[in-house]
């Protein structure tokens, strides 16, 4: 588990050691092979990916996502989306948001279990949101 | 028969969104979250999806409005929201450092979907500084493309049922 691709899109953003450490944490559990956070407009902030794939690109549309899934939770009007999860035949793409203005990513193999990967990465929205707004 | 689709893109902060609202028939449907960059600066929120707005014209014919995002990074969707449009709406902010050089973005990246369909250009914010509409014309004229070039306030109905009617004008002329 030590072939982590580590990028720092922001050196100067807070407690950026510690939230690393968070979305390395997630990426330990087996299946999961990308974690990304980002900004809610779409750009990448911190990641961690053992696959070549582009974080900006994933940050851009996971918020495109989200916006189209909140704004269809609304029309439906049904309260506050939780997640979006995206199935598909060879993997697994859980969004959800950590905060008013950010959100993650979390990028799985299929052979993974669903409702430990939705788990985890809750959990790991939750330690980042505690984090953030620890130090805000 | 399919309603006919127009699409607004443009620059970050141009107005798109408020001009699909201008004109709109239905509640818009939007896609705007905080904005958390230097646009930030200009606009407290921002399109990262799309909008969708209607608006029905004197023949009873209903045409269908989406508004894409302005930034580059959203590409993937433009090339989603142009699928099955008409034609293209481009707003420019004349304020931008350099909005002639965004137009000439716009025109490229839209370049395929220009070609088989039309567009219209407004200018928004023209002012004593930055560009001239002549300036915008010239770039048209140097790349060999026509299209309709309006100073507009995209707040002001008129202004973009101005757009709207440019837009049809040029379809009817290309279908002759």
């Amino acid at each position: 588990m030590s072939v982590f691709h580590l990028q720092h899109k922001d050196s100067d953003m807070p407690h950026a050691e510690e939230i690393q450490a968070v979305l390395r944490q997630c990426l330990e559990y087996p299946g999961v092979y990308g974690v990304i956070l980002s900004t809610i407009d779409g750009n990448a902030l911190e990641q961690v990916l053992k696959r070549d794939i582009s974080a900006d690109r994933i940050a851009t549309m996971n918020s495109s996502l989200l916006a189209l899934a909140e704004t269809l939770t609304q029309e439906t009007q049904q309260q506050q989306n939780r997640f979006v999860i995206l199935e598909n035949s060879d993997g697994r793409i859980v969004s959800l948001r950590v905060n008013r203005t950010l959100l993650m990513t979390a990028i799985s193999y299929h052979d993974s279990n669903l409702g430990m990967v939705l788990k985890i990465s809750q959990n790991t929205a939750n330690t980042l949101a505690s984090l953030i707004s620890e130090e805000s | 028969m399919a309603q006919p689709k127009f699409i607004f893109t443009g620059t970050p902060g141009v107005g798109k969104t408020t001009a699909i609202e201008t004109i709109s028939e239905i509640p818009l449907i939007k896609t705007e979250v905080p904005t958390t960059d230097e646009l930030a600066e200009r606009k407290a929120m921002t399109t990262v999806a799309m909008d969708y707005g209607e608006f029905t014209l004197e023949d009873g014919h209903k045409i269908r409005l989406y508004g894409t995002p302005g930034q580059k990074r959203f590409e993937f969707m433009w090339r989603i929201l142009i699928d099955g449009g008409l034609g293209l709406i481009i707003l420019i902010d004349n304020e931008r450092p350099d909005p002639v050089a965004d137009l000439a973005m716009y025109l490229d990246d839209f370049g395929d979907f220009i070609a088989d369909t039309a567009a219209v250009i407004g200018i928004t914010r023209l002012g004593s500084q930055g560009p001239a509409l002549d300036d915008y014309i010239e770039l048209l004229s140097e790349r060999g493309q026509m299209h309709p070039v309006f100073d507009v306030d995209i707040r002001r109905k008129d202004d973009v049922l101005l757009l709207i009617d440019a837009l049809l004008s040029c379809l009817e002329a290309e279908a002759l």
